[in-house]
């Protein structure tokens, strides 16, 4: 069946609009239009057409169900056109043909019995049906899942296996993982360690020549070493030895010396000493001894003191105390007495005074009470002070007054000089200006000298002539400036005199060359080869005769030589003549021929010179321009100077620097010039005054009197103003003093009143004075007082004199008992007999005492001379053994014992010294050996030996840790363990190794036979739908992939996408309930999907096509939507290639379809039409 | 009466080889075996006092690598000579003079005949001269002369032994060493030829003695069998008395199984045991390594193909149960044979099984395809990771997953193997 037209007559949006399939034989039929064109609308309306219109539909908003009407134009399988209609009537027939015949049956047969759903389903795909239909096959939903899946389950055994195989596998070996593996890195391992633990020929060679070199190395120093100590010891030897053998040889003679002296021994010697000591000291000892004894005889002799030192005693004392109280008592009456006498002559003399000088009332009693003496005495006292403090008040207001009028004349004198101001402020003047005589005169003198000295140096400064003024104007060129010039003149000069030396050495070598070339040519003529030739022609004619002579063919000698040798020279003679001509001629040619050369070699040398010259001069003109350059630019620097010379910039530096300096002290001298005259003009006026105002013709003394004049006026003034000052204090004292005065006067009356009043009292004279009242009353009450004093003396006197007399009974009694008889008169006497006595007793007693001690010294000298005689008994016999040697003598014997003693011993010492030293060699041997031997080179020597041996043990001991560590290196060496045990191992290892690999070689051929065979068997058991399906996705994912192997192990479904031309490992694999693809595969894309989807749904068409009677049209919707283009233009082809059998509509939106099909291999079989217009478009 | 000591073949520091790791290997000995069967030797010739030690070539197994190979010799040697029991030696293929780099430092007991010519030694005893050792050794590892025709005349009066490394005549693949004639050799008027290089012990001749002493130390299964030397007495009629003395640490034997009519696993295991245990092995005195081999049909086939490891462990179990961990598997050979049928419903369904027969048989006569078969697989990434020396093509050891011969050797077992997995598989489900 095949629609050739249909026709939506009024239905949904269409009027008449009709899509035409006419074209192809059935072929695929492109339907184009855009969204909301109304291709679903179309689709369903076809489906209408088909199966009828629903009952229930909302189709009817452009048309009523009554107005539905869809007409379509078919073509049976066997090529007859139908025109049948569609229509929604509710009471009529719903499908008739052109004459409105029902047409159902005819419909119906050409459907096959396909109801509606079904041919959705199998016939009509939208995107939408696409996808759901599609995974209802990879479920394994319907006919057709059932169908793809039964192949599936004899592979999911093989399958098990092989992921066994596979699991065991792994286990043994994958890189880097599994046993197998593991037991390959342990060979690895090993191997390393077997290279490393294998002790080669060279290592342990090595390690034993080092062993070898150290151990001599450390034996060599060792035997070194010995060597040196044995030295070391001899030397050593030698030193001890040589002073010992001194010391042998000094004692052997010594002793030989001392032959016949005793030999004693030290303890013995000692005694024998002391002995001598003792015997040469003891008799001095005896005699002094002795002398003592006589003295102490003779003493004791002489002292004999008494009994009667007791008596004295007593009696002394007695005396003593008798004298002392007369001698008192006899003093006392001569002091009273004198005293007695003095006032009595004292009374007199006061009474004879008295009288006369007053007229003392006899009648009057002597006596004046006490307090009118008080009163008396401070009255007239108080007269006297005051008329004294009257006098002198007096006196001071006096010397005042006159002081005062003194002040008063002296004010009246000091008047101030009248000319003083006027010569204070014309010296402030002068002052002021700092011009003071000696100043000026100063300044006036100097300015012209040294303006004297700038003009001579201005002079002096260059060899130009300038004025005073264009030399201030003068601009001077900077110093940097003449310092840049001065260093290019420096260089150009430098240069200039270096090329002059040099032209000039250059010329000197020229000459020098010239010298040595004429004297070459005057060397004399140079001879010529021609003379060599002619020569040479001669020796060959020489030796031809000679042949000839040989030959027995003599002849005549040519002419030419005999020309040169004289005719009878014989033939021989003639040719060692010529060959000696020659070979002379020969060395004049070398000489010459050297001359040659040499005047060539001096001729190039020359014009090398010459050039050389030229070349130099040319560069002394280029400086010379250029100085002259230099000079101009030179000139410029000065321009306004005029310079008559140009000198060296060196000099010109010195003279800017002078000149600068010459310019700034002219400038400073100008104002000093300008100013002077002015001011001394001045001066001289201000001087003239002063000279009058001082009257002094001289400025000098006018100066220093105008000074004075000024400081005299200041004097006066402070004097004048002290003047008065005093002046008005005199004049207060004055007052003050007149009234004290007048005061004093009234108290002194007073105080004569009261006097007068006691005068009277005492009956004194009235009118006597107060000095003489006080006199008065002293005098009287003296002469009371001596009378008094007088009688007391007289009285205590007289019982002093009977007292006298019972003591001097006394002592007389006493004298008497010492038998004195003198008797002493007076104390004096009795002191001198008390004195002699008191003497006497004392020397008595020391007496005694004295003779105690003797007695006592007597005894012990004695036993001290005893001891003495006793001592030298004992040294006597000490000194026996030594026979009857006079005991001067023995000093000698005693030094010679001691030599000999000492001798004695070094000899024995230096022996035994030696004799250890000698080592077995007798002395006399021993001590020719060492005769030459100086110790000073010996210590040298030994010095050298000591150091070479530190030296020694030194590199020794750093040998010998070398040699430790070389020796334990190689014993390490030799005995580590070796490489053979490790080479074992690493066979055990492959034994293993073998085994591992055995199992896993087997298990990979197991795999890959076991792959293989899941592959054929495949091949061999796949359904021809799962074919068909295969066929359709490799047409269209153009050869992408090729295989779907679907697999169902325990009810679970799941997929493969086998890739063209690879295996599994690029396969896409997922599960077939979700089309998403599972892990470690490459994506399933939505149109890789699709396309699987579809090829599975062709392959159910073309299945179910078989099927059928007639085939039903195939109605697809939009089924490219996520196709790229060469999967379309595929699809499309495909398509194309199945509407041979059937007819294909596809409904597109997407309008470059209409492009692709162009690229299509079948696009004949493809037409594209658009959808017709809608009513409302 | 002279008493002399033949050893040969030494090689030592040479490793034993064929078995695998195993945590009670007696690894001391198996590491350092060929010295401990030196310093057996050099034991026995001390306390059997002999007059001297003879020892007729390769002492090394080649120029040592490792000096301390020289020096245990030296060692050993040394305590020899502190004995002062003389050693005569010759150079063999394996230690001739041009391949040895490293010159010894030989005792003075120890005399190295020429290789360059023959040489005569003299053996004396107390001052006398008692025997005369006549020999000549290697120069270059190939030595097609006969030396032996060189050897002088024997001296007269006294006890002549030649001491030769040879391959004598008609000795399999020994063509190049030294070759000579048993004839020859007796003709030659000596007592005694102490020969070496043949690793088997042989008397060949007797009167006067051929003697190959063998080596001292089995090194890998086919060197079976105790191993050591000869100590020969001649009396003073000069009638010679021959003692074998095994001086190895460790010993090789291979024991062949026939499975005819085993069924089950157990069967096999008692059948495995009672083969052992009817060899009577020493093994209390030295540790054995033994190599079974399986024969027989059997439908234990397919098992016994595809557990070998298992199998081979389980082998060592009853190894260990009878000498309590002195005997040790080298290897299991399976050559046994069995049907190999497919049952309906077995996971290897018949089709898959006919494909799988086809395909092996295929690869078996093309090894091209079983090479390619197995380029993209880990097999070729495992054949690159193994040592250079251990894929060597002379070696029956040898490691090599990418050769087709090699492989060939599994093809058979392949089937047996799948199947056993299939069976498991269908166990399982």
């Amino acid at each position: 069946m095949k629609f050739a037209e249909i026709k939506f007559k009024m239905i949904g949006p269409f009027k008449n609009a009709t899509l035409d399939f006419s074209q192809g034989n059935p072929g695929l039929h492109i339907v184009y239009g855009s969204n909301e064109a109304g291709k679903s609308s179309a689709l369903k309306y076809i489906e209408w057409f088909l199966f009828g219109i629903p009952q229930q539909n909302d189709e009817n908003f452009k048309y009523h169900f009554k107005d539905f009407l869809i007409e379509s134009t078919l073509l049976d399988s066997n090529g007859n056109t139908h025109l049948l209609k569609r229509k929604k009537t509710p009471r009529e027939r719903t499908f008739v043909d052109a004459k409105n015949n029902d047409a159902t049956p005819l419909l119906d047969a050409m459907l096959g019995g396909m109801v509606r759903e079904n041919f959705s389903m199998q016939f009509g795909i939208s995107h939408a049906q696409l996808r759901s239909g599609g995974r209802e096959v990879l479920e394994g939903k319907g006919d057709l899942g059932t169908m793809i899946f039964e192949a599936g389950t004899g592979l999911a055994n093989l399958r098990k296996i092989l992921q066994q195989l596979e699991k065991r596998a792994t286990e043994i070996y994958t890189p880097r993982k599994g046993e197998l593996y593991v037991t390959l890195e342990s060979a690895k391992q090993n191997q390393d360690t077997i290279e490393k633990a294998k002790l080669s020929l060279g290592t342990w060679q090595n390690a034993s020549e080092l062993f070898a070199t150290l151990d001599k190395k450390v034996r060599d120093l060792n035997d070194k070493k010995s060597v040196l100590a044995i030295k070391q010891a001899e030397c050593e030897s030698i030193l001890r030895a040589l002073p010992q053998l001194t010391k042998y040889k000094t004692a052997e003679s010594t002793l030989k010396e001392l032959e016949k002296i005793p030999v004693v021994d030290d303890a013995t010697l000692l005694k024998y000493q002391d002995a001598f000591k003792f015997l040469t000291k003891s008799n001095t000892m005896l005699e002094t001894q002795q002398k003592r004894v006589k003295d102490i005889e003779y003493k004791l002799k002489n002292l004999n003191p008494d009994l009667m030192i007791i008596g004295i005693g007593n009696e002394i004392d007695a005396l003593k105390i008798r004298s002392g109280e007369l001698i008192k008592n006899l003093e006392d009456i001569t002091n009273l007495g004198k005293k007695r006498e003095a006032k009595e002559n004292q009374i007199k003399e006061l009474l004879k005074s008295y009288f006369t000088a007053t007229s003392f009332d006899e009648s009057r009693n002597l006596f004046i009470d006490q307090k009118t003496q008080i009163q008396i005495q401070e009255l007239s006292a108080t007269i006297v002070t005051e008329k004294a403090l009257f006098d002198s008040t007096q006196k001071n207001l006096d010397s005042i007054s006159k002081k005062i009028d003194e002040l008063k004349q002296e004010e009246i004198k000091q008047t101030p000089h009248a000319s003083l101001e006027e010569i204070t402020s014309l010296v402030q003047t002068i002052k002021a200006k700092k011009l003071a005589p000696s100043d000026l005169e100063k300044l006036t003198s100097d300015i012209p000298a040294r303006k004297l000295i700038l003009e001579a140096k201005l002079n002096t400064l260059t060899n130009s002539s300038i004025t005073w003024d264009a030399f201030l104007k003068l601009h001077l060129p900077s110093s940097q400036d003449i310092a840049g010039f001065s260093k290019l003149f420096a260089n150009n000069l430098s240069e200039e005199q270096n090329l002059k030396t040099e032209i000039k050495g250059k010329k000197e070598a020229l000459d020098a060359k010239q010298k040595q070339l004429s004297n070459l040519e005057n060397e004399g003529a140079i001879l010529t080869r021609e003379e060599l030739a002619r020569l040479r022609d001669l020796r060959e004619l020489t030796w031809v005769a000679i042949e000839n002579l040989l030959e027995g063919k003599p002849g005549p000698l040519p002419e030419k030589v005999t020309a040169v040798v004289g005719v009878n020279s014989s033939p021989k003679n003639a040719f060692l003549n010529i060959q000696h001509q020659s070979d002379l001629f020969t060395d004049k040619l070398f000489t010459a021929s050297d001359r040659v050369g040499r005047g060539n070699q001096l001729t190039q040398d020359m014009d090398g010179l010459k050039k050389e010259i030229a070349g130099l001069e040319l560069n002394l003109e280029k400086i010379t321009a250029a100085k002259t350059d230099f000079e101009k630019d030179w000139l410029n620097l000065w321009s306004g100077m005029a310079l008559t010379k140009i000198n060296p910039p060196e000099q010109m530096l010195t003279w800017q620097a002078n000149a600068l300096s010459l310019q700034q002290s002219i400038i400073e001298l100008i104002p000093l010039l300008e100013n002077i005259a002015s001011k001394q003009n001045a001066q001289v006026i201000a001087f003239e005054k002063l000279l009058t105002l001082t009257n002094s013709t001289e400025i000098e003394l006018a100066w220093i009197k105008a000074d004075e004049i000024i400081s005299n006026a200041a004097n006066l003034e402070l004097s004048k103003a002290n003047n008065k000052k005093q002046l008005n204090s005199l004049v207060n004292d004055q007052g003050n003093l007149q009234k004290e005065l007048k005061n004093l006067k009234e108290k002194q009356d007073e105080n004569h009143r009261i006097w007068t009043g006691l005068m009277a009292n005492l009956k004194l004279p009235a009118d006597a004075s107060t000095n003489n009242a006080s006199q008065h009353v002293t005098a009287i009450t003296n002469i009371y007082q001596h009378h008094k004093d007088a009688k007391d003396f007289e009285i205590r006197i007289s019982k002093m004199e009977s007292d006298n007399k019972e003591i001097l009974g006394k002592l007389t009694k006493v004298l008497e008992t010492l038998s004195i008889n003198e008797s002493p008169s007076e104390a004096g006497d009795i002191k001198n007999i008390l004195g002699t006595l008191t003497q006497n007793l004392s020397d008595a007693k020391q007496d005694e005492v004295t003779q105690k001690g003797l007695k006592a010294d007597l005894k012990n000298t004695n036993d001290e001379i005893n001891k003495i005689v006793e001592e030298a008994e004992t040294h006597k016999t000490t000194l026996k053994p030594l026979g009857d040697i006079a005991l001067e003598d023995l000093t000698n014997l005693f030094e010679n014992i001691r030599k000999k003693s000492i001798a004695n011993k070094d000899h024995e010492d230096a022996k035994n010294a030696l004799i250890q030293e000698a080592s077995g060699k007798d002395i006399k041997t021993f001590a020719i050996e060492l005769e030459n031997k100086n110790s000073a080179t010996i210590t040298g020597e030994l010095e050298n030996i000591k150091s070479d041996m530190a030296r020694c043990s030194e590199s020794r001991d750093k040998e010998l840790q070398d040699f430790a560590n070389a020796k334990a290196d190689l014993e390490k060496l030799e005995k580590q363990a070796g490489s053979h045990t490790l080479s074992a191992e690493r066979e055990l290892l492959k034994s293993q190794c073998l085994n591992q690999a055995k199992e896993f070689a087997m298990l990979t051929l197991a795999k890959s036979l076991l792959e293989d065979t899941i592959k054929k068997y495949r091949k061999n058991n796949q359904d021809p739908l799962l074919m068909n399906a295969n066929a359709y996705l490799k047409t269209l994912t153009n050869n992408s992939l090729v295989e779907i192997v679907p697999t169902d192990a325990d009810g679970k479904k799941s997929l493969q996408l086998l890739r063209s031309g690879s295996e599994d490992k690029e396969s896409i694999n997922f599960e077939a309930g979700n089309i998403k693809a599972g892990l470690g595969s490459t994506f399933l894309s939505d149109g890789t999907a699709d396309q699987l989807f579809l090829a599975l749904r062709l392959a159910g068409i073309q299945n179910n096509l078989e099927k059928l009677k007639e085939p039903l049209p195939i109605i697809l919707d939009d089924i490219l939507v996520n196709f790229d283009d060469n999967r379309t233009i595929a699809t499309l082809n495909c398509l194309a290639k199945l509407s041979e059998k059937t007819q294909i509509i596809l409904f597109t939106h997407h309008q470059h379809l209409e492009e692709l099909i162009k690229k299509c291999k079948d696009h004949d079989k493809i037409f594209f039409q658009r959808m017709p217009e809608q009513i409302n478009a | 009466m002279i008493r002399f000591i033949h050893a040969a073949d030494i090689h030592l520091d040479s490793p034993l080889k064929g078995l695998a790791k195993r945590h009670n290997l007696p690894t001391n000995k198996i590491l350092s075996a060929t010295r401990e069967a030196l310093v057996n030797l050099v034991t026995l010739a001390i306390n059997e006092n002999v007059d001297f030690v003879l020892l007729a070539g390769d002492v090394y197994d080649g120029d040592p690598e490792d000096l301390n190979t020289n020096f245990h010799f030296s060692q050993q040697m040394g305590r020899l000579n502190q004995k002062n029991i003389k050693v005569v030696m010759i150079s063999g293929n394996h230690d001739a003079k041009s391949k040895i780099s490293r010159p010894l430092y030989p005792p003075k007991n120890l005399t190295i005949l020429s290789a360059h010519q023959p040489e005569s030694c003299e053996i004396t005893k107390d001052g006398e001269v008692i025997a005369m050792i006549h020999g000549q050794g290697f120069l270059n590892q190939s030595e097609p002369r006969n030396l032996a025709t060189a050897y002088p005349a024997p001296v007269a009066g006294k006890l002549n032994i030649g001491i030769l490394h040879t391959s004598l005549d008609g000795r399999e693949g020994h063509a190049n060493y030294a070759p000579t004639t048993t004839n020859e050799l007796i003709n030659k008027g000596y007592s005694y030829w102490a020969l070496g290089h043949v690793h088997t012990r042989e008397v060949v001749h007797q009167n006067p003695y051929i003697v190959f002493p063998g080596n001292i130390q089995g090194r890998h299964i086919k060197e079976t069998g105790a191993k050591g030397c000869y100590i020969v007495t001649f009396n003073d009629k000069r009638e010679a008395n021959l003692e074998f003395k095994p001086l190895d640490v460790f010993r090789w034997e291979t024991i062949t199984i026939n499975l005819d009519g085993i069924k089950e696993e157990p069967d096999f295991d008692k059948k495995v045991e009672e083969s052992v245990e009817s060899r009577k092995l020493p093994f209390n005195e030295i540790p054995h390594g033994i190599r079974i081999i399986l024969e027989g049909k059997t439908n234990l086939h397919p098992w016994l193909i595809s557990s070998q490891n298992r199998i081979s462990e389980n082998i060592q179990g009853i190894f260990d149960g009878i000498s309590a961990g002195h005997l040790f598997l080298e290897q299991l050979l399976v050559s046994t044979s069995g049907e190999i049928t497919a049952a309906p419903n077995e996971a290897l369904g018949e089709d898959a099984l006919s494909i799988l027969k086809q395909s092996i048989d295929n690869l078996k006569t093309s090894p091209e395809e079983l090479e390619e078969l197995l380029q993209e697989s880990h097999l070729n990434n495992l054949n690159r990771a193994i040592p250079g020396d251990w894929k060597a093509k002379d070696d029956p050891n040898a490691i090599q997953p990418m050769n087709a011969a090699w492989l060939n050797k599994f093809l058979d077992d392949l089937v047996p193997l799948i199947q056993t997995i299939a069976k498991n598989e269908e166990k399982k489900s």
